[in-house]
């Protein structure tokens, strides 16, 4: 088992497979060859996993596009073309592992406090994911994904979420899987939203807020708690994020950046996952 | 920086720990500390008393023992290491399901724990002691205990020790939301001016100056948060020791607060996007 996971780890990095594919010098049958055995391998793998608990849902918080943009020494902006195609591979493996839901969190509140420039450089760029998002249909009708921006909406610039909705009217058929990003988010104005709507719903009825209630007026009301929460670049905080969601989540901090994030990490996130589930599970039970 | 002796009494220990070995962990990482930035808030999860009892053959009862002779010494590094306050989390509302046995010592261990704390700390630290949760669950002598303990101490100066008795991190948002909504239902409040600052203040753990932890370590190795100060630990640093609690000593914590000035000189800045 560790073999094979230093034979995987041993995958040409993405960032080398795009600077191939741009340079035009990748010699593509053996490409081809290795990536279908790669990908076999990987099923292999992914049946092996299956026959413990697999997690129905991972959230990520990608940290570390910028600092491997140094590293590298790529240019402006690369590191979140990298961090965008780490983000495309990790959803097919989720994916093919068969987990249900993903949720990234893309965009904070608290990042509108950066500079006007540099706010207005992340909307272009967000507005450039979403439609590259749709365009990735591939990935979208092959797994049946469904995109849901979850968050606080209406801060955002007209275009963004026009765009949003837009994403999220074309992908409302599917259901196999979900896909929930999270922008113009914090876990404590998701919570003041949600006793909000709780406080309206009651009204002049002077009944009491229960849990159930703000539960369901959450914007994350639309899929189960994170069962995995991955925070990678080795920082250990929530940042504000699904702090409510994660109170029984595996908290998981790999030091590697976010484009550098790979089957290796998954894989180790849900052995440590089905290591603690039984236990988990066996108090849910004696609660209920 | 004077300490009691860092190493457990002997009935507690299988004396694996010598204690020039436990002496040069703590120097070490003394040198190390620098003063400045020091948390000033320590939440702790104390994870682990029944596993450590387990290991050793002996009863469950004898690891929350330990546990709780552990964390009066944690108690007295955290007042001579300058740390403002110290939330830990003693009994959660998950907890009330443990057998009736189990549950019944426990609240006697906890009110000789608070007897014994406010006596021996507060002379020379200055402690201040406070509780946060659902207190009316426990048995009425606790109750009576802990409200003595905070009307001697309330006006401490040192040390603001919390203890989160029947608490859960989520009952404490949803409680916060049930007072805003009476002062709404009062007049005295408009739905529309429900914010965030306005729920933070109404939370249980306001009692402190600091009510947001800057550190959270949580001991044995599991890496969760378990209901405990949810919408608190926003931006906390978290710190996962894999030591179990009877065994997390002052080295350790030392070892905690390193980790967290490294991270915390390097920036706390998030980089992500």
């Amino acid at each position: 088992m560790f073999s094979l996971l230093c034979f995987l780890s041993l995958q040409k990095s993405i960032l080398e497979r795009v600077r191939e594919a741009v340079e035009g010098k990748s010699n593509s049958i053996v490409m081809r060859l290795f990536g279908s055995s790669v990908s076999y391998i990987r099923g292999c793998l992914f049946r092996v996993l299956s026959v413990g608990p697999v997690p129905s849902h991972l959230a990520f918080i990608l940290d570390g596009n910028r600092r491997y943009a140094r590293k590298w020494n790529l240019g402006e902006g690369m590191g979140h073309r990298a961090g965008f195609l780490s983000l495309m591979t990790i959803m097919k493996y989720c994916y093919q592992l068969g987990v249900k839901y993903v949720t990234i969190y893309a965009f904070s509140i608290d990042n509108f406090k950066r500079k006007p420039d540099e706010v207005q450089a992340v909307m272009d760029l967000m507005l450039e994911k979403i439609e590259g998002l749709l365009k990735e249909e591939r990935i979208i009708k092959q797994y049946g994904v469904r995109v849901e921006f979850v968050g606080n909406l209406k801060l955002l610039s007209d275009a963004v979420r026009v765009a949003a909705e837009k994403a999220m009217r074309a992908t409302a058929v599917n259901s196999r899987a979900i896909l929930l990003i999270a922008v113009a988010y914090t876990s404590t104005d998701e919570i003041v939203h949600a006793v909000h709507e709780s406080r309206l719903d009651i009204g002049e009825a002077k009944g009491v807020i229960k849990v159930d209630d703000v539960e369901k007026h959450m914007y994350m009301g639309v899929a189960p708690d994170p069962d995995i929460l991955v925070r990678t670049s080795g920082e250990t905080r929530l940042s504000n994020f699904l702090l409510w969601q994660t109170s029984s989540s595996l908290l998981y901090s790999p030091r590697a950046l976010w484009p550098e994030m790979g089957l290796r990490h998954l894989v180790w996130a849900v052995l440590n996952f089905q290591r603690v589930q039984p236990y988990l599970e066996r108090r849910r039970k004696k609660l209920m | 920086m004077s300490s009691l002796n860092p190493c457990r009494a002997a009935e507690t220990t299988t004396g694996e720990c010598p204690n020039v070995a436990c002496e040069n962990g703590v120097i070490r990482w003394q040198r190390e500390l620098k003063q400045e930035p020091m948390p000033k808030h320590v939440a702790l999860i104390m994870d682990g008393n029944g596993r450590w009892a387990k290991n050793r053959g002996i009863a469950v009862q004898d690891g929350h023992k330990s546990g709780c002779i552990n964390l009066k010494y944690l108690a007295y590094s955290c007042s001579n290491l300058g740390i403002k306050m110290l939330t830990t989390y003693a009994f959660s509302t998950e907890n009330w399901n443990r057998s009736n046995m189990e549950v019944a010592f426990l609240m006697t261990t906890f009110e000789e724990f608070i007897q014994s704390l406010v006596e021996d700390l507060m002379a020379r630290h200055d402690i201040r002691f406070s509780a946060i949760g659902e207190k009316s669950r426990l048995p009425e002598s606790l109750q009576s205990v802990i409200s003595r303990a905070e009307e001697m101490t309330r006006s401490n100066k040192g040390l603001h020790f919390v203890m989160a008795v029947s608490y859960s991190g989520r009952n404490d948002i949803v409680e916060a939301a049930k007072n805003i909504a009476t002062k709404v239902e009062g007049g005295m409040l408009e739905t529309s001016e429900i914010d965030e600052a306005m729920l933070q203040q109404e939370l249980m753990t306001n009692v402190g100056q600091f009510p947001n932890p800057d550190l959270l370590i949580r001991t044995s190795g599991e890496l969760r948060l378990s209901n405990f100060l949810l919408w608190q630990l926003a931006n906390s640093q978290f710190y996962f020791a894999d030591k179990l609690f009877p065994d997390f000593g002052e080295e350790d914590l030392l070892e905690a607060l390193a980790s967290y000035q490294s991270r915390a000189s390097a920036g706390f800045e998030s980089d992500w996007k």
